[in-house]
């Protein structure tokens, strides 16, 4: 009885860790499955397989999933400032503010986690420094979206920020990589 | 209904499977088995039947299951870039790159 | 920018982590060395202490072990794997001395424990370190 409800719930494991639409949630559904996997093996007394299936399985193929997620789908955007230093206030403002809301649900959309980063070097420098995917700078009132002119997933945010009607907080201005080189 | 088709193809085989396996069901000549069972312990000296098994009657299994184990690695350790290596180029980039920018 | 981080992870984690880790050590030399008395072996105590790999990667992630030299041992414990059982086992000396037959388990275990300890705790180093060709994302 119990070797049959671990089945079934194995099979709906398997199923979430195709259908979710994360693949963080994937990697961690696999996990359980694997454990369940081992639970089952130590259910039909086999436990040389079950050690060996829940360390692999739900241990190390994890942690392998998990740094190839973390090395591949960070998304860094670095927000210049024009002081040399960054009160917490402004960036506790900066992170609040609805723009980058809606830029984060927009990259977390394509599976990209994002990470801010303040910097106080010169707009140009962080244009040209391969550390930061997305430079931002904070004009006037108005946040300043530096975009590559050939990408089209940046025409896409700012149709998204067309959509969400605020383009008021934001400005996107479009540069060539080469003319700044 | 492409897919279906595939789900059904899916289903339709593993039950087709499961039907002939259950119906052909294959019965080993038992003395292997018995014979494992009954002599380990005065063969091997061991408690466990599977550490036996592994490390006396199936010796060879175990030997060429860690050379390929060694040969995994070594071709992991061949063909990816080095970390130090990749680590010095994108510094020595990243160091480049500001310089020429403040220098223009 | 992370290199100058050294742990990203939560103080908790790394607590927890720190005090795990000698256990998990002597867990895996108990599964390692108890093979041929209890469920486990070479293979599933070898697989928990590549398991302290990925520890001290969670905890502290910085490439400062000497991948070589794990892998150096990793073929040292090779050949003795290769070299052991053709003399002992394939000549008959161990069913010829019952004596030795505990001894040669016992010493099987633990090679084969830490060739494939070593062997995917570097897997998953060179995994977890691999930086990719360019980290920048042109969207």
């Amino acid at each position: 009885m119990i070797e049959v409800g671990t089945l079934i719930l194995m099979g709906v494991f398997a199923a979430l860790a195709i259908h979710s639409s994360l693949i963080r949630l994937s990697v961690i559904y696999l996990a359980v499955f694997s454990l369940l996997a081992a639970f089952l093996y130590v259910l039909f007394a086999a436990p040389e397989l079950a050690i060996a299936e829940a360390v692999i399985g739900s241990g190390l193929v994890t942690l392998l999933y998990l740094a190839a997620l973390k090395r591949g789908h960070v998304y860094t955007i670095g927000v210049v400032t024009q002081d040399d230093r960054v009160p917490d206030s402004y960036v506790d403002r900066i992170e609040r503010s609805s723009a980058i809301r809606v830029i984060r649900d927009f990259f977390i959309r394509r599976e990209f986690e994002t990470q801010i980063v303040f910097i106080t070097v010169p707009t140009e420098q962080a244009l040209v420094d391969p550390a930061y995917d997305l430079v931002l700078a904070e004009v006037g009132d108005d946040l300043v979206v530096y975009t590559d002119e050939e990408s089209y997933v940046m025409v896409e945010l700012e149709l998204v920020f067309q959509l969400h009607d605020s383009m008021s907080q934001i400005k996107f201005i479009r540069y060539s990589p080469e003319a700044v080189l | 209904m492409r897919r279906f088709l595939a789900a059904l193809l899916v289903v339709g085989t593993f039950a087709i499977v499961t039907v002939v396996s259950v119906r052909n069901r294959v019965e080993l000549a038992p003395f292997t088995y018995d014979y494992i069972v009954q002599n380990f312990h005065d063969d091997t000296d061991s408690k466990n039947a599977v550490a036996a098994i592994l490390l006396s009657y199936r010796m060879y299994d175990t030997m060429f299951e860690a050379l390929i184990l060694l040969a995994a690695i070594i071709g992991m350790t061949q063909f990816l870039p080095r970390p130090s290596d990749m680590n010095g180029d994108a510094r020595s980039d990243a160091a480049q790159e500001p310089e020429d920018a403040a220098d223009e | 920018m992370s290199e100058n981080v050294v742990s990203g992870e939560s103080i908790i984690i790394r607590t927890v982590v720190g005090m795990l880790y000698p256990f998990m050590l002597l867990l895996g030399f108990y599964v390692i060395i108890n093979g041929h008395y209890t469920p486990g072996g070479g293979f599933q105590g070898g697989s928990v202490l590549a398991t302290l790999f990925v520890a001290r990667y969670v905890v502290f992630p910085v490439d400062d072990t000497d991948s070589e030299r794990l892998h150096t041992i990793q073929r040292v414990f090779l050949m003795l794997i290769l070299v052991i059982p053709t003399a002992l086992l394939f000549t008959g000396v161990v069913t010829r001395y019952p004596a030795l037959r505990g001894p040669y388990l016992t010493l099987m275990d633990l090679l084969i424990g830490v060739q494939v300890g070593f062997g995917l705790g570097v897997a998953v180093l060179r995994f977890a370190f691999f930086q990719g060709v360019g980290k920048t994302w042109h969207l």
